[in-house]
């Protein structure tokens, strides 16, 4: 094969998921497609065929025996999503006729697709920018409402919207800064020192809001997790089941039941949840056991938040209070678990004291009053609502609709990188630093946000976007 | 037909065609130069001045290497400035006034005392070539001349039309012919040739002006000469410049003329410097200022010549004498050469090749003007490279390319040849992406060990320029072991300075990086050294903006893998996925010789370098695997 060619050829490649379903889709893009679709498809004429149109017809192998049926949608050169002449092929869902259709479009000449390259093709064909082959990624892969509706923002372009119209400010201050430098002796009316601050600061307030909504867009891509923790024997198990709606954790009356970590996803209010139970904290000889206590630990540090759980008729214990320092520099929501075991008057005691004693070895968590503990019953399954409200609420600062979102991480890191620029840059210009120092610091900054938007070229940051595509997307 | 043995003729005793057979011949090879009037070597066409911001950058260089602007420049300075004095030390830049008659002179006596170098008058009406090969050039009288390499130096003279008003005027400049034959004859071997423009203002008889209306502005009193072989001390008297504007009513009648300008009634077609205005233009342009500054500027010491700097125009002549009488100063002025244009041919400069030896004739080289640059800076910069490749074309030595981490004519180069130009060619500091590293200070630093190398510059000379390089690094090195200890002496001694008392000790160094202190200071608190500011000044921005010229060094490495990644010069575009038809057409025009020249040439977006890198790969791959196959070949 002759390797320089490579991208003259036609590729193709399952586009939907793997495995049986009602229809399964096969895509080809490449100068051949419409070639080899119609020799696959006799049923088809070459003259009749027009772009963005659905024909229903044989798909037939090189005995002229039939495949399925199939419909083929054809996407002319430019109209096409790679921007390439393709076409979309729905067969039946069955695995066993997938691989036959592709082996027949092998045989006429079409090529296994690579990971993400439909999309690589579309970036190449200026069809779409790289902040928006980011957004096709997380639109695929998007799990809940909130999520898909800013991949899909992302992908109708108006991050980069935003990103280009930072790198146009950032321009136009580079530009002033440049032409006071060069044409400083030519009596040109420059730009004054002040307004060119205030600019800059404004682009930096803009970016800091994007920095700041990249925990928001990260949350909404991977979901916000959530750890239940505590002694043993205290019914995280069985919190856990009734969020998750499922019996995923097994629960026994035995402490120590839970010995490793438990994971589960959720959706709440257009939220994702991903929801870990784990095993109780205590001194323990059993080895298996000791194991999850650490695991225990190490989910609650990479969780968003930890709900520590406690029986209401007991009360936070000198073992409690032990756990709960190792665990106070994380957000946790205290969940008095068992609730129906004591009367209202007796949560009521229980909260102030318990407030109490958090403010005493724990005030950096923050739960001051006794409205900061919830009380629930396993039992009831009301205590999903309970729960999950609570803990959006925690997170309600998160401004999941500002259009300023950005969710990946090479965007957040290259946005603070511009961020830490351009900070650089007002502290020089109130320096009065030279010029040029100036607009290095300022370029650094242009250059991250134009890295961002692929207008200056990385060769490592196309790989990194596109490795993470799965086939035929 | 002549037979002479001769290596390089040069054409054009310009600016560029100077420093293109001096360097020539001081290569050792027999080098001719040919001009059209012998009067004019080094003639200043426009302003009577050499330098400026990022030209000075270039003369300095040229003068490391071997130049001879410089010196000139020295020699016949009569007001001399350090501009942007207030900013960084990147961009400041040295500019002089010269005596456009010394300087002259003083370029004729090089050129007729310069051993390997002769002289002859006369116009080249075309160029011998067979084969796309240049073997020499055909004058006027049909006399043949051959050479094994010409560098066309010509300037604004190939095609040149001058325009005063709607009338024109074939020529290259006010009293000399225009050149025609050698731009036909290449755009009929498929060069492309375009025009550009370009203007003079009037220069006007110093005894006509009232001087009192206008400011007098002196020159600095410092000397920072341009050639590290110059003193440090002015050679000629200076003299003032005087400084005066336009106003409402001379832009009115501007205004009111404009349908006269051959500019503004479409007559001009070639495109003119944005950069270097003409009158007409900046009030079309600025239409909101009512006042545009001129600095009135003597031609020289003994020349009743005034240069109206900032007031290039093409107006008819009655209308420029309406004009520049409502000029405080001017109002009985009397001009005694009237500001004009000039419309001329020059060649699509991506036709070249770096060491400017064109792409489609071998042994044709061109520097300059021709080449759509605008300045004398750039142009004794071109031909220095011109002249140097030349001769080492002819020697078979290796070409001589400046990188443009190493130089502004490097950047210079590499613009002109990767991205073209559309209009005259001027250099800016900020056309120099490495900048911080580009300071004039560094100069000696950059260059002279690939001076040494060359083999240009006198070994004596040479040995100046270590000695300077050295004794900037002992005095380094001393900053850093020199430690300044905090008695209360000391340190009421540095709250004197302005400064803040120190806690600890700290080294020189350390304390140098202060911004409120200078070189100065460190005697005072005990430094011992030699007070030479071609050393103290180096050391002193080495030491305070280290920072930032530790981060240019590193954007400059990491740009070194796009520098150093080749492109095949036999690339097909055609056959590379996913490039535009304007990228395949500029890419095969420019062939780039690496990534990093690719990702420069305009309308190349990052995609397409992206594209040529996966091309390259299996580029790459191939060879390898051809390789691969060569080695399986059984030998038994």
């Amino acid at each position: 094969m002759d390797a320089t060619n490579k991208d003259e050829q036609t590729i193709c490649a399952l586009a939907t998921a793997a495995g049986s379903g009602a229809i399964s889709v096969v895509r080809i893009s490449g100068p051949r497609a419409l070639e080899i679709t119609l020799a696959a498809c006799p049923g088809l004429s070459a003259k009749k065929i027009e772009s963005h149109r659905a024909y229903l017809t044989k798909f037939k192998n090189n005995l002229s025996e039939n495949i399925d049926e199939v419909l083929v949608t054809y996407f002319a050169n430019q109209k096409s999503y790679t921007g390439e002449s393709s076409v979309e092929m729905s067969c039946h869902g069955n695995p066993l006729i997938v691989e036959k259709i592709l082996n027949r479009l092998y045989q006429l000449g079409a090529r296994s697709a690579v990971p993400g390259e439909f999309t690589y093709r579309a970036f190449m064909n200026d069809k779409i920018d790289l902040v928006q082959a980011e957004a096709v990624l997380s639109v695929i892969g998007a799990q809940s409402d909130s999520s898909l509706k800013v991949s899909l923002r992302q992908l109708e372009g108006q991050t980069s919207k935003q990103f280009l119209n930072i790198e146009s400010e950032l321009t136009w201050c580079l530009a002033h800064i440049e032409a006071s430098i060069d044409f400083s002796t030519e009596g040109l009316d420059v730009v004054d020192g002040r307004i060119l601050i205030e600019k800059i600061k404004t682009i930096l307030d803009q970016i800091e809001k994007m920095v700041a909504g990249y925990q928001s867009g990260k949350i909404l891509k991977d979901g916000l997790k959530i750890v239940f923790m505590g002694l043993p024997n205290v019914g995280k198990s069985s919190l856990m089941n009734q969020v998750v709606e499922k019996d995923k954790a097994i629960v026994t009356s035995v402490a120590g039941t839970t010995r490793d970590v438990i994971e589960s996803a959720t959706i709440f209010n257009g939220l994702k949840f991903i929801v870990s139970d784990t095993a109780g904290i205590r001194e323990t000889n059993d080895i298996v056991e000791k194991i999850g206590v650490e695991k225990s630990l190490l989910e609650s540090a990479s969780a968003d938040m930890s709900i520590y759980v406690f029986e209401a008729s007991v009360g936070l214990t000198p073992k409690d209070e032990g756990l709960i320092r190792t665990l106070s520099n994380q957000k946790i929501l205290f969940v008095a678990n068992k609730s129906d075991c004591v009367d209202s008057a007796a949560q009521s005691d229980l909260a102030q004291v318990t407030a109490k004693k958090l403010q005493g070895y724990a005030p950096t968590i923050g739960a001051t009053d006794e409205k900061s503990i919830l009380f629930v019953s396993a039992l009831d399954p009301a205590c999903r609502n309970q729960l999950l409200l609570r803990a959006t609420q925690e997170f309600k600062n998160l401004d999941f609709l500002n259009e300023s979102i950005i969710s990946s991480a090479r965007q957040f890191e290259m946005s603070e990188s511009a961020a830490r620029a351009i900070r650089q840059v007002i502290c020089e210009l109130e320096q009065m630093t030279g010029s040029e120092f100036v607009a290095q610091t300022l370029k650094s900054a242009l250059l991250s946000i134009q890295k961002i938007l692929g207008h200056s070229f990385d060769d490592q940051i196309m790989d990194r976007i596109f490795k993470e595509f799965c086939l035929g997307k | 037909m002549l037979k002479l043995n001769i290596d390089v003729i040069v054409v054009g005793a310009g600016h560029a065609g100077i420093e293109a057979c001096l360097a020539s011949s001081r290569l050792g090879v027999n080098t001719l130069l040919i001009t059209t009037n012998l009067d004019r070597i080094g003639y200043m066409s426009c302003n009577p001045s050499i330098g400026g911001l990022a030209k000075g950058h270039m003369v300095r260089e040229i003068d490391v290497l071997g130049g001879q602007m410089g010196r000139a420049a020295d020699v016949t300075c009569i007001q001399f400035k350090r501009l942007n004095s207030s900013k960084g030390p990147a961009v400041r830049g040295t500019r002089t006034q010269n005596d456009k008659h010394l300087y002259s002179d003083f370029q004729k006596s090089a050129i007729e005392n310069q051993k390997n170098l002769s002289v002859i008058q006369g116009e080249v009406k075309k160029l011998i070539l067979i084969n796309k090969e240049c073997l020499g050039v055909v004058l006027h009288d049909g006399s043949e001349i051959f050479s094994k390499k010409v560098i066309i130096t010509t300037g604004t003279f190939m095609n040149g039309v001058m325009h005063v008003g709607l009338e024109q005027t074939a020529g290259g400049r006010v009293g000399d012919a225009a050149s025609v034959g050698i731009s036909d004859q290449l755009a009929d071997e498929g060069f492309v040739v375009r025009r550009l423009k370009t203007g003079t203002p009037a220069r006007l008889h110093k005894d006509s002006i009232d001087w009192s209306k206008t400011t007098p502005q002196g020159g600095d009193e410092k000397f920072y000469p341009f050639s590290f072989t110059s003193e440090r001390k002015f050679y000629l008297p200076q003299i003032l410049c005087y400084l005066s504007y336009t106003s409402e009513k001379t832009h009115d009648i501007i205004r009111a003329n404009l349908d006269k300008s051959p500019m503004y009634c479409g007559v001009i077609e070639g495109a003119g410097p944005r950069y270097c205005p003409s009158i007409e233009d900046k009030i079309t342009r600025f239409a909101d200022k009512v006042a545009h500054q001129t600095f009135l500027e003597p031609e020289g010491l003994t020349s009743d010549l005034i240069y109206l700097q900032g007031i290039s125009t093409s107006l008819p002549q009655n209308v420029q004498d309406q004009f520049l009488k409502t000029i405080p100063g001017l109002e009985n002025v009397k001009v005694v050469r009237y500001g004009y244009a000039v419309e001329y041919d020059f060649i699509e400069p991506t036709q070249i090749h770096h060491r400017l030896e064109t792409r489609p004739i071998k042994n044709l080289f061109l520097a300059g003007q021709i080449n759509g640059t605008s300045g004398y800076e750039e142009a004794a910069a071109q031909g220095f490279i011109a002249g140097v490749n030349a001769a080492h074309s002819a020697l078979e030595r290796p070409e001589f390319i400046l990188g443009r981490d190493q130089a502004y004519a490097g950047v210079l180069i590499d613009d002109l040849v990767t991205k073209g130009t559309r209009e005259p060619y001027r250099m800016f500091t900020s056309r120099a992406e490495h900048r911080l590293v580009l300071r004039e200070d560094n100069t000696i630093d950059r260059l002279s060990e690939i001076s040494r190398a060359l083999g240009i510059v006198p070994e004596k000379q040479l040995d100046r320029l270590r000695v300077i390089r050295e004794n900037r690094e002992n005095l380094h090195a001393s900053l850093r072991q020199k430690i300044i200890y905090p008695k209360p002496e000391v340190n009421e001694m540095i709250v004197s300075m302005g400064s803040t008392a120190l806690l600890k000790p700290a080294t020189a160094e350390e304390f140098l990086r202060r911004p409120e202190i200078s070189f100065s200071n460190l005697r005072s608190v005990g430094l011992e050294y030699i007070d030479d500011e071609t050393v103290t000044e180096a050391v002193e921005i080495q030491v305070k903006y280290s920072g930032y010229i530790k981060r240019q060094y590193e954007i400059i490495e990491q740009s070194k893998k796009m520098e150093n990644s080749e492109i095949p010069d036999s690339t097909q575009y055609l056959l590379i996925k996913g490039l535009s038809n304007e990228e395949i057409d500029k890419l095969s025009l420019v062939k780039p010789r690496t990534l990093g020249q690719a990702a420069r040439i305009s309308g190349v977006n990052p995609s397409a370098i992206q594209a040529i890198m996966v091309y390259l790969k299996g580029y790459n791959k191939n060879v390898r695997d051809l390789n691969f196959e060569k080695h399986k070949t059984p030998t038994a």
